[in-house]
């Protein structure tokens, strides 16, 4: 179904290659336009639901066509920007914050041989690049010249560092388990049972710092519409609030992804191809968000950083150690 | 410690349940009783005893009627109210002792001009009647439109 795409990249430079790179990322960045407006969708119709709601329901057949009212609506709007911004990085900021997000595509593996990058370091490249966000987060917030943004900015800043460490911490286990970094490594290593199993607790550690990255509710401090109106893209409108969206739905699916990869066997099940296998997996994964988001309430700030720093990292820590201590025990029993 | 498990159980059973909205347009609430609506006027019970326009906090209910000479009965001849100031207090069904103003269960209030919230009694018909009913004595009473031209109205308390 999909080409070879890592031949690509080793192959020799020609011109015809460079266009079907580029004919590929197209192809990646198309699908994912299409899934954010699914995922529009399908959060507004299952948060409604959850509220015993129906949700959007005008906009075409049970309400399809809503998010492309939504994003028509967003793209005609005015482009505003406020008298006391810094003008060069407000622009910026919302595609620094956007484009790590697509960046982590290149190392999903979709099946065997089937990626576009097979990097021997893929889940630290993953969660590198994912730090870039940061950036774009607090300088969004900062050139906005204005409080709440700050504030939102400041705070995205703390909790994605404080969660970062956790989230590494967690992964390395896996890493641990698999012996390689590489993310098709890490599912091929898993192709007798998931990594979830063995690694359950590093998966809570995993699946609560991920949500703390993916700046969602319990901890969508950064944009908590109660306190500070939106956070770092309060001054934002039109096609740049367009792309904060769409970097934070992005990163949902890109967690997905490596949440599928690391601990629940990528590619591997029975009978469908492995890039459906993998799709399954990650819309699960987004379909979890959406119910968390439709569960649980705000973090408070104080109890955000105890709870990163006293309960998510000793555990991860203690994961990492007893799973290391197993592996020396019985070397070779994995 | 496993708290957020049942918060997680619990949305998730909503997930699945039959959701509480009304699709307003096209499907109407059920009003309950007690509902205090826009006015249902009677005009046959209505003895014209005025107690509902003295009692309304807003002044907005105008009874006109005169008396018959030989009887010295009061008879109706108008009734309306200036429905734009009614604050829907109730006072006037409380007062109105043989039931003639009665709250009901109009609750689309809205209106694209300031005559239309004027209150006939043909407004005002109770659902089930016809404008047979309908009063129009001697006297009329204000109809709305121009404030200048409203008579004062003598209200003793
Ligand atoms: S509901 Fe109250 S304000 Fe309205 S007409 Fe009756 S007494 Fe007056
Ligand atoms: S209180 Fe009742 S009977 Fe008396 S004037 Fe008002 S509506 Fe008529």
């Amino acid at each position: 179904m999909l080409l070879n795409l890592t031949g690509l990249l080793t192959a020799p430079f020609t011109w015809l290659n460079l266009l079907w790179m580029f004919v590929e990322v197209l192809v990646m960045l198309v699908i994912i336009l299409i899934y954010v407006m699914a995922a529009l969708y399908g959060e507004r119709k299952i948060l409604g639901h959850i509220q015993l709601r129906p949700g959007p329901n005008r906009t075409g057949p049970g309400g399809v066509l809503q998010p492309v009212a939504d994003v028509i609506k967003l793209l005609f709007k005015e482009d505003v920007i406020p008298a006391e911004a810094d003008v060069a990085v407000f622009k910026i900021a919302p595609v620094i914050a956007f484009v790590p997000s697509f960046m982590t595509f290149a190392v999903a593996p979709w099946a065997p041989n089937v990626l576009f990058t097979d990097l021997n370091v893929g889940v630290l490249y993953f969660t590198a690049v994912t730090g870039i966000t940061t950036i774009g987060i607090v300088s969004g917030g900062w050139s906005s010249g204005s409080k709440y943004p700050l504030l939102g900015g400041m705070r995205g800043a703390a909790q994605l560092i404080s969660y970062e460490l956790p989230l590494v911490m967690s992964i390395l286990g896996v890493v641990l388990m698999a012996g390689t970094a590489n993310m098709a490594g890490i599912v091929e290593a898993q192709q007798k049972w998931w990594f979830f199993f063995p690694q359950i607790l590093g998966f809570v550690a995993f699946f609560i710092s991920v949500s703390a990255e993916m700046n969602r509710t319990p901890f969508d401090l950064p944009e908590g519409e109660s306190e500070i109106v939106a956070g770092y893209h309060t001054e934002y409108s039109g096609f740049r609030m367009a792309l904060w969206m769409l970097g934070e739905y992005t990163y949902i699916f890109a967690d997905g992804l490596l949440c599928a990869t690391l601990f629940f066997g990528g590619w591997h099940g029975p009978w469908l191809p492995g890039w459906l296998w993998l799709l399954i997996k990650a819309m699960i994964f987004v379909f979890l968000a959406i119910w968390t988001r439709g569960t649980l309430p705000r973090m408070r700030s104080d109890t955000l950083m105890v709870f990163a720093w006293k309960f998510l990292l000793p555990l991860a820590m203690a994961n990492l150690i007893i799973t290391a201590l197993v592996k020396a025990a019985i070397a070779g029993w994995f | 410690m496993f708290r957020w498990a049942k918060g997680y159980a619990y949305t998730g059973k909503r997930l699945f349940e039959k959701t509480v909205t009304i699709q307003y347009p096209q499907q109407k609430p059920k009003i309950p009783e007690g509902w205090r609506g826009r006015h249902y006027f009677y005009p046959d019970r209505c003895t014209a005893c005025d107690a509902c326009a003295r009692v309304c906090p807003t002044e907005v209910i105008t009874v006109v009627s005169h008396r018959d000479p030989e009887t010295k009965k009061k008879i109706l001849d108008d009734y309306t109210i200036e429905f734009e100031r009614c604050i829907l207090c109730g006072y006037c069904e409380e007062a109105c002792p043989v039931d003639a103003i009665k709250m009901g269960d109009v609750y689309e209030l809205a209106s694209y001009a300031r005559e239309q919230e004027f209150m006939t009694q043909e407004k005002m018909l109770p659902p089930g009647y016809s404008t047979d009913v309908v009063v129009h004595g001697q006297g009329e009473a204000y109809r709305g439109g121009d404030y200048r031209t409203k008579p004062e109205k003598k209200v003793n308390h």
